[in-house]
């Protein structure tokens, strides 16, 4: 009886683990478009949604899932790039703004997908078949890919920043634009890099998620939610803060969802985040400011 | 080598900011080799040959000091020009890896110059090099400023301390309400003190 228990629990954990990995993905672009551009994008979650339907609209036309992978960020990035200019860059330096401008965008896209995909909420195939024997655990191999291919990105995010020189200079317009750009950097480059990016992760987290979830047009709305909460207790513009706080507050919901119902355990998220915001009002891991 | 002069928001920082793109000019222009860069974004200034090393040393400060320096490279595989640099500023050598935030006042400025030089700038503007440094280091500094006008480049200098200033500048100009309305040669300064007392207030 306690194995089994044991056993479920960890099933709960892991899952909630992995899950903690997709947001940590999608919350990564978040922080990141925040963190340079100063923009609270409320559309966040839509392109986490664009990647889950334009991986099922793919699956659908050519029967392979693994192709989503690769034209999907490429989509989205074509995507991304002209409305970081025509729509975010106008208003540069008014944050009110470029809020209320991301989420009227929030309302496009999803209104859109509702017009061409529809209000039903549909699901794919799992793309991999077969389970891996976790510690007497039978689990989903797919959700183990996600997981190994979510760490990648994350790591690879984190060389790029840390390892290359577009990536210091990424970090030196995070900041201080004005003094990057005196120094000769091009910075409105690097913030349509950074949009681009921060979009892409986002969506990359809509395509691995959408073999686990229904795909529908206001299935980022629950994500946005969480994303915020993860990189607001990580830390604004923290990047390995938000990737903690999402394992945690991933392997928290997971273990409480065993216990409770699953809004249950989402309002005990929240009192964890109201918690910590009393505790550390910068967040676990950012900086006090002003 | 100039030096501009004037009192607390006389608008001599607002003037090196502007000629950097950093503030849009109202009026005037900024002209450099007979071309109107008045509207050129700063990024394209720099890249022109102006640098500009701001008041407060604007560093990055959760970069390493060799990330800093690596901002103000256009070829960052240019090791040649990083070592030179490091030779004139040779403390930094053994800060490579430290944060610039961590770096005491003197090598934070330091710091500064270097990455500025880093761009291989033919204009040099420097806003209050010496503020918060301690006298030896205002010593090396102007050395150094030394140094770098007596290879050819053209500087720029906004100071506080008139002394400083005036060991170092050809020309002086000063400043009042955001217009120039002296200038002199810094013999004439030094060897007047009714110009310093009419536009600083202060005793030579």
């Amino acid at each position: 009886m306690a194995s089994e228990v044991a056993s479920a629990l960890l099933f709960y954990l892991v899952n909630g683990l992995i899950w903690g990995l997709i947001i940590a993905l999608i919350a990564l672009g978040l922080s990141f478009i925040f963190g340079v551009m100063g923009i609270v994008n409320m559309a966040h979650g839509d392109l986490y949604m664009l990647g889950a339907v334009f991986a099922y609209w793919i699956f659908s036309a050519l029967g392979n899932f693994w192709l989503s992978l690769l034209i999907v960020p490429v989509a989205i990035g074509l995507l991304a790039a002209p409305t970081e200019r025509l729509i975010l860059r106008p208003f540069e330096g008014h944050p009110a703004v470029t809020m209320i401008a991301t989420a009227g965008l929030s309302f496009i896209l999803q209104q859109l997908v509702l017009m061409t995909y529809g209000g039903v909420p549909k699901e794919l195939p799992m793309p991999l078949q077969g389970s891996f024997d976790f510690l007497g655990v039978a689990y989903p191999l797919y959700r183990l890919f996600i997981a190994a291919l979510s760490l990648v990105i994350i790591a690879s995010v984190w060389l790029f920043l840390h390892r290359t020189d577009y990536g210091i200079l990424v970090r030196a317009s995070m900041q201080d634009k004005e003094i990057a750009s005196a120094m000769g950097i091009n910075v409105n480059t690097v913030l349509v890099f950074t949009f681009v990016l921060g979009c892409v992760l986002a969506a990359v987290g809509g395509v691995l998620a959408a073999p686990v979830t229904q795909v529908f047009y206001l299935m980022g709305n629950d994500v946005i939610l969480l994303c915020f909460i993860v990189v607001i207790i990580g830390g604004l513009g923290s990047l390995g803060g938000t990737l903690v706080a999402a394992l945690v507050l991933g392997g928290v919901e997971g273990l409480l969802a065993y216990f409770l119902s699953p809004t249950g355990a989402r309002a005990a998220v929240f009192a964890f985040m109201v918690g910590v915001l009393i505790l550390r009002p910068q967040g676990l891991f950012g900086t006090q400011r002003g | 080598m100039v030096a501009l002069l004037g009192r607390n928001g006389a608008g001599k920082t607002t003037f090196l900011k502007t000629i950097m793109g950093l503030v849009r000019a109202c009026q005037g222009r900024v002209i450099l080799d007979g071309v109107d860069i008045t509207a050129l974004p700063s990024y394209r200034i720099a890249r022109l040959g102006i640098g500009y090393v701001p008041q407060g040393r604007g560093l990055f400060p959760e970069l390493t000091v060799l990330e800093n320096l690596k901002t103000g490279m256009r070829d960052r595989r240019d090791k040649g020009s990083l070592e030179r640099v490091l030779d004139l500023f040779p403390l930094l050598r053994d800060r490579l890896g430290q944060k610039a935030g961590t770096l005491s006042g003197g090598e934070q400025q330091a710091l500064a110059i270097a990455r500025t030089l880093l761009q291989k700038p033919r204009i040099l503007l420097l806003d209050e090099p010496t503020t918060g440094l301690m006298p030896l280091i205002v010593e090396r500094l102007k050395e150094v400023i030394r140094e770098l006008n007596s290879r050819g480049m053209a500087i720029l200098l906004v100071e506080e301390k008139v002394p400083f200033a005036l060991s170092l500048a050809h020309r002086v100009y000063f400043m009042v309400k955001g217009k120039m309305t002296f200038s002199a040669p810094k013999e004439e300064v030094a060897s007047r003190e009714d110009i310093l007392l009419k536009y600083l207030g202060v005793q030579g």
